[in-house]
């Protein structure tokens, strides 16, 4: 958890930004019309560029989806957080496993480009009963990389493995599923025991990856050295710490996907190496751009940088078991003592935003809270009549190794010392304070959180609720209205309820401010400009199927 | 010869096993649970205590020691935390590229002192000596990773000769992309290589069997090859060996900034996830080649001096 770095290597994805034109215009409709079209066969073996003849590469606010997509060529792409640490679907939880796993596996339904719905994977089409009890998957033919073909045997023992096995790490996200069953070669059937709303963004999760049954139980974890799934790229080799290929998946469901030909994933770690080897014209794509190159970047007209793909929420945890940040009155006095406007200008070179709540930009999210715009007045009168009115004292701890993180604790510390607050700033390295957060042995922290499904509720049990086994992201916080919502709104079916029950958390978790809200920051992604139809999906991931280059 | 040769082979045992035990305490030392940050923020406690059982990481450390121990007796490293393979794999797929670099940079720092040397020591105390100076102290002032930056962003970004990183396919490609690496390395040990040699050849120059060997009228060129550099030569190749624990610690940085994939990545990588099988592999193996390097030294000291003897 917690400390920036370590959080960039373990933490999931980002979210859409709103508001940066990745609206939900696209949805799903390409895709299904990809589908539905049928037909048009495509030379795809070819490195050359043949015409396909219909469907727009399905993007808009993207790196050009413009023109008519070409066939064939290389990609390649950083890893910029650390190497892929394991391609069996139910173990990582670190966001480039998840990230290059999605491309090589198919789930029965996955995340449509505009963040807030699922589409068809591959499962073609689903029904859900009156009840919300009996989800029936109708799936499509498919091939898995090795030819064979894939049953709907195959994909319930998959989404069984991540419910029940206890090696998945994820099992505690499937809550409510009772049965899951292939009830004939092409249907699976899923019984739950009590409603659950964010059932199909789990299900679109990549921990329900389909492997191959049969080959699972022959190879056991052998399996997932040269893994082997029925998504739109096979596996080639994976190079420890330096590298990982992938190459297209012929006999793919999508007759039109995917377009390039080869995939090439370079483990970057140093922003500086990563940014020389983009601007070598040696990177396609390369990801996490240092907020303070990204200016000098923009003004090239051979790049196209990204800016959607970041619902992160950043903010500084607080303890509350110790005084006195237990006292409400503190907390929010802090919040307002804060010039976040002025940390995301000079730290962030403006690529963020506010944060009004603890959930970030996404389904559900709540723009209409006010938050804690910068106040400094309205802080010391919150000061004088908390509990402590002479200031208070906190050690604040962040990762060494980040300077974004140093540099927003610095002007923390001096804003805050307008209303009394004596902050000590301690550098860790990243993972030496894990033990100790967990522990709630520790005052502040710097940290942020990003989601892996579409759904808040991920985000809200681990963000806000008491008894979601992290305590409130490491704070102690505990409101029982909230830890009351959040459980009713994962069982509530209609959305439009849920949407109220979501409100209402924000409103309160906003009000209680459990953490120093600080910003939400946009995503920093760096593309030339032959790439087209790049585009980093709500949940982080991004879909290379739909990606082509013109040159 | 042999004879030394065996007997320092041995005494590498008790230092590596020392080396072992300082290593792996070390490395549990520094706070930061292995399964802790490889779950990430989501994990609860539960899911962390469950993953650190399946480890083995919940065995009291003596206990883990002695595992380490005895699967280093049977040539086994043990088997990465992360990657769940075997260490020695993960190893030996690294050891190359930086075996490379670090013999890449040695060549480059003897192709660059030696004239360096020679130059300012010939032409002592005039123009050619004093920027040769100057040049030393500016490659010893220089942090070697921001040298390297500035190679890349010179030489690869704007003029592009070189590529920008990463090691390359084949043996030429790959010696393209070592180059500049291996330079920035070179560079800050020829300050020091340059200094050295530069005294001792002003040193060797004016010695009594210089001159006898002008007198019997040698050429001034066989007398400096045959008479002044192969003396002068001895400390230096002395702090050569001597440097090459410095030299694999400017790889660690190097590797980096140049996104080389060797062992020094994958060290700071698996410091920074707390793998520590792989920390403790790597070390070793880096102790291991520092400790063989000084006996190459010892070796080339005793060819090239007749007086050395190593029995």
């Amino acid at each position: 958890m917690d400390l920036e770095l370590e959080g960039k290597r373990t933490t999931r994805r980002r979210l859409l930004a709103a508001g940066l034109g990745l609206g939900a215009t696209v949805a799903a409709m390409p895709l299904l019309a990809a589908c539905g079209g049928g037909g048009s066969e495509s030379s795809g073996d070819g490195g050359t560029s043949a015409d396909s003849t219909q469907g727009t590469p399905g993007t808009s606010g993207d790196s050009g989806g413009e023109g008519e997509p070409k066939y064939g060529g290389k990609l390649t792409m950083s890893l910029a957080d650390r190497d892929v640490t394991s391609f069996d679907p139910i173990i990582p939880t670190d966001n480039m496993s998840i990230w290059t796993m999605v491309l090589i596996y198919d789930q029965l339904v996955r995340n449509a480009p505009d963040g807030q719905s699922v589409e068809p994977g591959l499962a073609e089409t689903w029904e859900v009963s009156d009840d919300g009890l009996t989800y029936t998957f109708n799936l499509r033919e498919a091939k898995f990389h090795d030819g064979s073909t894939v049953t709907a045997e195959d994909a319930a023992y998959s989404l069984l493995r991540a419910v029940q096995e206890e090696d998945s790490q994820w099992g505690w996200i499937y809550q409510g599923v009772d049965s899951v069953e292939a009830t004939d070669e092409r249907t699976v059937t899923v019984k739950m025991s009590h409603t659950w709303a964010p059932f199909l963004a789990d299900v679109a999760l990549f921990s329900s990856s389909i492997i191959p049954k049969k080959l699972h139980e022959e190879r056991g974890a052998a399996l997932f050295d040269s893994p082997i799934g029925s998504g739109p790229f096979q596996f080639v080799s994976w190079e420890k710490n330096t590298s990982i290929k992938l190459k297209k998946w012929e006999n793919y469901w999508d007759p039109e996907r995917p377009y390039l030909d080869e995939l090439e994933f370079l483990v970057l770690t140093d922003a500086n190496t990563r940014m020389l080897k983009f601007q070598a014209g040696e990177l396609d794509i390369a990801t996490d751009v240092p907020f303070s190159q990204l200016e000098a970047l923009e003004a090239n007209p051979n790049y196209t940088i990204l800016t959607d793909g970041a619902a992160r929420f950043d903010y500084i945890g607080m303890n509350h078991t110790r005084k006195p940040f237990d006292d409400k009155l503190v907390r929010q006095a802090i919040n307002y003592a804060i010039d976040k406007e002025a940390i995301i200008q000079s730290v962030l070179f403006g690529y963020g935003e506010m944060a009004n709540t603890m959930l970030p930009k996404m389904l559900y999210h709540a723009d209409d809270i006010e938050g804690y715009p910068f106040n400094l007045e309205k802080a010391k009168e919150l000061m004088a009549q908390s509990s402590a009115p002479d200031g208070f004292t906190a050690e604040l701890i962040i990762s060494s190794g980040d300077p974004v993180a140093q540099q927003v604790a610095q002007l923390v510390q001096s804003q805050l010392a307008e209303i009394g607050g004596t902050i000590n700033i301690r550098l860790v390295e990243p993972g030496s304070a894990t033990d100790d957060i967990r522990a709630l042995n520790y005052d502040w922290s710097k940290s942020y959180y990003t989601t892996d499904i579409i759904d808040p509720d991920e985000l809200v049990t681990f963000g806000m609720v008491s008894d979601g086994g992290t305590k409130a992201v490491w704070t102690g916080y505990k409101n029982e209205e909230v830890d009351q919502l959040a459980r009713d709104a994962a069982a509530e079916t209609d959305p439009a309820r849920r949407q109220e029950m979501y409100h209402r958390i924000q409103e309160l978790t906003t009000e209680d401010a459990p953490v120093i809200l600080l910003y939400y920051p946009t995503g920093r992604t760096a593309v030339q400009k032959y790439i087209h139809g790049f585009r980093i999906l709500p949940t982080g991931n991004y879909r290379l199927w739909d990606v082509w280059r013109s040159e | 010869m042999s004879r030394f040769v065996l007997r320092r082979l041995i005494q590498m045992v008790p230092v590596v096993f020392g080396l072992t035990a300082v290593i792996f305490f070390m490395i549990h030392l520094v706070p930061g649970d292995p399964a802790a940050i490889m779950l990430g923020t989501r994990a609860t406690p539960e899911n962390v205590a469950q993953l650190r059982r399946n480890l083995g990481l919940d065995e009291p450390l003596l206990v883990q020691y002695m595992i380490f121990l005895r699967n280093l007796a049977t040539g086994s490293l043990g088997d990465s935390i992360f990657y769940r393979e075997p260490v020695l794999g993960l190893i030996l797929d690294h050891l190359p590229t930086t075996l490379m670099l670090a013999t890449s940079t040695i060549i480059l720092a003897v192709i660059i002192t030696v004239p360096l040397a020679t130059l300012a020591a010939l032409k002592r105390d005039r123009l050619a000596d004093q920027l040769v100076r100057a040049f030393l102290l500016v490659g010893l002032a220089m942090p070697s990773f921001w040298v390297g930056i500035n190679l890349l962003l010179l030489l690869t970004v704007r003029f592009r000769i070189f590529p920008p990183g990463g090691i390359g396919e084949g043996f030429f490609d790959q010696l393209r992309h070592l180059f500049l690496p291996a330079l920035t390395v070179a560079l800050s040990i020829s300050a020091v290589l340059v200094r050295n040699l530069r005294s001792s050849l002003i040193d060797t120059l004016t010695a009594d069997h210089v001159r006898t060997a002008r007198a019997k009228g040698l050429s001034s060129r066989a007398v400096f090859i045959w008479h002044v550099l192969r003396n002068s030569a001895m400390s230096t190749v002395t702090i050569l060996g001597l440097n090459l624990g410095y030299l694999m610690g400017g790889t660690v940085i190097i590797e980096q900034v140049f996104a080389l994939p060797g062992l020094g990545q994958l060290l700071l990588t698996s410091i920074f996830g707390r793998d520590y099988p792989v920390v403790q592999g790597i070390t070793l193996v880096y102790a291991v080649l520092v400790i063989l390097v000084n006996l190459i030294t010892d070796l080339v000291y005793a060819a090239l001096d007749p007086r050395v003897s190593l029995d």
